[in-house]
């Protein structure tokens, strides 16, 4: 029985203490509206007991004043709370209650009672500096210190006590207790918000970071997916067909019209093989460039050559204007490997009866080599995502060919070994060009 | 069941290469009359509500929209065999209800007659 009552007490105390709390409200401001409800609600329990005692002695004057404090201003600062108004909350605790406690006084003073009530004024001006911002704290904070001391002064005049040194002192007390809290509770707060926003800082930070890993993960996994499917479906497409022949549903003329379909698609899953492993092999640090003179002209016959067959279906031409003599400085199986890359990749974004234009220029010491395309184009966004290698977006290509995103991301890191670079322009629905900047051999 | 009744059935499936094979497949079966067969979603779903089969084979990987996705989407619900090589827990990512997966490569046109088998079971219970 009394276990329950003080649990529902408990509770009771709990909800008023949490009023309009919430997770979006900085570290500070929760603070603050954590301390004007605790303040009201100590406030408000005081008054209640004092509503109560007034009640018994029948002091109806102090009957009323309670009452005007609990309905017109800790009720409503705890509702004001609630509406999220959390500045006019406090504004609303602070100057209800300075008032309350200065009627409340001159009240007593009027009926003749030494309460000293007007001292609670004293305590309150720690509050005044916590909870209200600077411009409005100042102004409070010295209405108060007026209000205070007119108190004191109505408070002798009333008495019938002479205004002299005795007043005059009791003024110079109260000045030098009232800066005396200034200054203290003020360098507390100060001290208080910098720790506060040093430490809000570092957790947004933080959370920054982890949304960053979260997506570097999401993208990784994605590209697993996607690789892990475009390994798995040729093999068992081949499997199929074997199983259907042992089975004769295939039979032995059909099987061979497979054959065709079957090649080429042992050939894009061997190219995808070497993107992995060559993946693989640089992400466990393995891979180093082997730098040697190559020509230029002959990589990219080579990559239009494999291509060809793509290229025909849809219907793509490719241009090639690469000078003669261009000769590399770089490792020849990475140059292969982005080539082929960008190629294969310009012609998967490039809708039928577009344009692939493969150009090199020689300018001092390096060798621009372009490879453009008509296609689809690439986003800011996307662009980004390769340059930083944070994520790999991938998309359908215009005949809706898979990617994993694994190519673009291997092509920068191969340059990047090979003392080369790459930069991409594009326009959305206008195409994409890939500027590689590679060392040129020179004897 | 009756020896006269065939069951409609589609495949959705865009590598055209197995969609063929399974055709093949699927046409030897005395039970099943194959009514169609879609390499994309957006066509897909539109015949699927069109013919209304009882049976769909459906893969998950396809340009656009994915297999489940599109089924998740239209308001119609046939007997479902996913075929796909991924591993059955794919599923998982996804909200619908299938009879039978089938993980590529298909093993034996036995494989098939049982999911099949089922799906004309779940069909003679509902009727």
């Amino acid at each position: 029985m009394i276990r329950n009552l003080i649990k529902l007490s408990e509770k009771i105390i709990k909800s008023f203490l949490s009023t309009g709390l919430s997770a979006e409200l900085s570290t500070y401001e929760f603070r603050r509206t954590l301390l004007v409800n605790k303040l009201t609600f100590l406030s408000l329990s005081l008054a209640v007991a004092l509503l109560i005692t007034n009640a018994i002695f029948e002091a109806y004057s102090g009957l009323i004043i309670d009452l005007i404090a609990i309905g017109l201003i800790f009720l409503p600062v705890f509702y004001l709370n609630k509406i999220h108004q959390y500045r006019l909350a406090r504004l609303l605790f602070i100057m209800g209650t300075i008032s309350i406690v200065s009627i409340g006084a001159i009240f007593a003073v009027k009926d003749g009672r030494n309460s000293e009530i007007e001292n609670l004024l004293i305590a309150f001006s720690v509050p005044i500096v916590i909870l209200l911002d600077k411009r409005v704290h100042v102004v409070t904070f010295l209405s108060n210190v007026v209000i205070l001391l007119f108190i004191k002064y109505y408070k002798y005049t009333a008495q019938g006590w002479e205004i002299g040194n005795e007043f005059f002192l009791l003024c110079v007390n109260m000045l030098i207790i009232f800066t005396g809290i200034y200054f203290f509770v003020s360098f507390y707060k100060t001290q208080l918000i910098n720790a506060l926003t040093r430490a809000q800082r570092l957790n947004n930070t933080l959370k920054m970071k982890e949304g960053q890993l979260l997506e570097i993960n999401r993208t990784k996994d994605k590209m697993f997916t996607v690789i892990a499917h475009d390994l798995r479906s040729p093999i068992a497409l081949f499997e199929s067909v074997l199983n259907m022949a042992d089975e004769d549903i295939v039979g032995k003329e059909e099987f061979n019209n497979y054959r065709n379909v079957l090649k080429k698609r042992l050939h894009s899953l061997n190219h995808l093989l070497d993107n992995l492993l060559t993946w693989a092999k640089s992400q466990l640090g393995g891979i180093t460039a082997n730098p040697t003179s190559v020509e230029l002209k002959a990589i990219i016959k080579e990559t239009i050559k494999i291509y060809q067959d793509l290229a025909q279906k849809k219907k793509i031409r490719i241009m090639v204007d690469i000078g003669e003599n261009s000769l590399i400085y770089a490792d020849e199986n990475h140059m292969k490997l982005v080539v082929r890359n960008l190629v294969h990749n310009a012609l998967k974004f490039t809708p039928s009866g577009g344009v692939v234009d493969i150009s090199s220029l020689s300018q001092n010491g390096s060798v621009q080599l372009t490879i453009a395309d008509s296609g689809v184009g690439m986003d800011d966004e996307n662009i980004e995502g390769v340059m930083t290698g944070l994520t790999h977006q991938t998309k359908p290509g215009t005949n809706g060919e898979s990617g994993s995103g694994l190519g673009l991301s291997l092509c920068m890191e191969m340059l990047s070994k090979n003392n080369a670079s790459m930069k991409i322009r594009s326009e959305k629905r206008n195409g994409t060009a890939f500027d590689l900047q590679i060392p040129a051999f020179s004897n | 069941m009756s020896e006269s009744k065939t069951y409609s059935c589609v495949i959705i499936e865009d590598d055209p290469v197995f969609a063929k094979l399974l055709a093949k497949v699927v046409n030897r079966i005395p039970d099943l009359k194959l009514v169609g067969s879609y390499s994309d979603t957006v066509s897909s779903a539109m015949n699927v509500l069109r013919v209304k089969p009882e049976i769909i084979f459906l893969d998950i990987n396809i340009h656009g929209l994915e297999g489940p996705e599109m089924l998740h989407l239209i308001d119609y619900q046939p007997e479902t065999i996913v075929i796909s090589s991924h591993p059955p827990d794919i599923m998982n990512d996804y909200n619908i209800e299938y009879t039978a997966f089938i993980q590529k490569p298909l093993k034996s046109s036995e494989q098939l007659h049982e999911a099949i088998e089922k799906c004309i079971g779940n069909i003679e219970k509902s009727a």
